[in-house]
């Protein structure tokens, strides 16, 4: 069978499909706004999540900050979380507004590409703005404290904050050398566990639909 | 270039608003191309309730992006983008799902009775469907297109691509086709 043999199949399935569907295709206008099953939308909900937790973070970090002024530890936790609050918003806000942009009447390999591209810095954004909680943590336990118990540890256990930055940063760059480690070509099966694992199976598809196009223009 | 019914955005002779004669335009576009809606889901999805779903995300889809339309150029073409489009971004959220889906020939009931009469048809079905389920999204938008008797240049404007890449593709694909089927 050659390509041009399955255009007569083409126009059966064709004839058959426009008798079977007796579909409604104008009924979205009832059922639009209820649900929409874009792909993309665990990506709105969960900017729109991380925007939200931004806009506690700010609010919470300026009111602490405003709040002891004359204590200057404290105003430098509450500056942190508050510019922690602003970086999570201002990705969010910068990821929706590529998200409102997406033109579907677009041609196809501009949008897919476009859409991976999102895709991948979506996932990347999510693990800077987890990993900076091996040092967010602790002016963000330091507030809590602090806004509950009135209890300033900073007074009371300074070398805390000298062990925790240390052990943050050496988790860090831990981290970072153990994903780079494990990543090299010798060790394929830890590779894959910890694509799984640390960086999510998300990124590792981004990353194969941007592949997987490239060939599609290769080719 | 395919202007099917389309008028200006300014209402109509009937003196309905605009907003109102722009739905019933649209209206009276997607039952005529509605075909492209089905065979766009039918390529991508695999059983029926995805394909459902599919067909009406395109259809919202497509009416969010109406108010951009320009008249003077081809829907068919600006309804290919948008209905594959969408159905290539849904196809690659939802891999798991499509994975325990029932095969796009078992799924057309009415199709059943008429393989008993025409074997050879029921064969091509299935050959066609197994054609399908072995390509990538991308090349599943190729051979749509091409299956729909477009022209090098339209589905170079719908895929992005030149035509002098679209043939180069077409050529690959059937020798694809041929291998395989050979094998």
């Amino acid at each position: 069978m050659e390509l041009d043999d399955f255009k007569l199949a083409w126009k059966e399935l064709d004839r058959k499909l426009d008798r079977q569907y007796k579909m409604d295709l104008l009924r979205f206008r009832e059922e639009r706004g209820k649900r929409m099953k874009s792909g993309l939308l665990p990506l709105v909900w969960g900017q729109a999540l991380q925007m939200l937790f931004g806009l506690v973070c700010i609010v919470w970090g300026a009111l602490f900050w405003m709040h002891y002024l004359d204590r200057a530890h404290l105003v430098v936790f509450g500056v942190i979380v508050h510019v922690y609050g602003i970086a999570l918003i201002g990705c969010g806000a910068a990821m929706q507004a590529l998200l409102a942009k997406t033109d579907y009447t677009a041609p196809v390999m501009t949008i897919q590409k476009r859409l991976a591209s999102l895709r991948k810095t979506y996932i990347r954004t999510g693990l800077a703005v987890g990993l900076v909680w091996w040092l967010l943590w602790m002016p963000f336990v330091s507030m809590l404290l602090m806004t509950f118990f009135g209890a300033d540890i900073y007074l009371h256990a300074p070398s805390m904050y000298v062990a925790g930055s240390a052990i943050g940063v050496a988790g860090l760059l831990a981290t970072w050398g153990f994903y780079h480690w494990s990543r090299q070509p010798s060790r394929p099966r830890l590779a894959k566990l910890m694509e799984d694992s640390v960086t999510g199976v998300s990124l590792r598809r981004a990353q194969a639909l941007l592949d997987e196009i490239a060939q599609f223009e290769r080719e | 270039m395919d202007h099917s019914g389309v008028k200006s955005r300014q209402g109509d002779n009937a003196g309905n608003p605009p907003g109102e004669a722009a739905r019933q335009r649209f209206e009276a576009l997607l039952q005529a191309h509605r075909g492209i809606v089905y065979k766009v889901a039918n390529t991508y999805c695999r059983n029926d309730e995805d394909r459902a779903d599919l067909a009406q995300e395109i259809a919202v889809q497509l009416w969010r992006a109406f108010p951009g339309f320009d008249p003077q150029r081809s829907f068919s073409t600006w309804m290919y983008r948008i209905a594959l489009n969408v159905a290539i971004s849904q196809v690659r959220s939802n891999v798991p799902r499509q994975q325990n889906a029932v095969a796009l020939d078992e799924q057309l009931h009415d199709v059943a009775d008429e393989r008993a009469a025409d074997p050879e048809a029921a064969q091509r079905l299935r050959a066609l469907d197994r054609l399908i389920a072995a390509l990538e999204p991308l090349n599943r938008a190729l051979l749509l297109l091409y299956l729909e008797e477009r022209s090098y240049r339209e589905i170079g404007e719908v895929l992005g691509l030149s035509e002098t890449n679209v043939a180069t593709k077409i050529a690959r694909l059937k020798q694809r086709i041929r291998t395989d089927l050979a094998d």
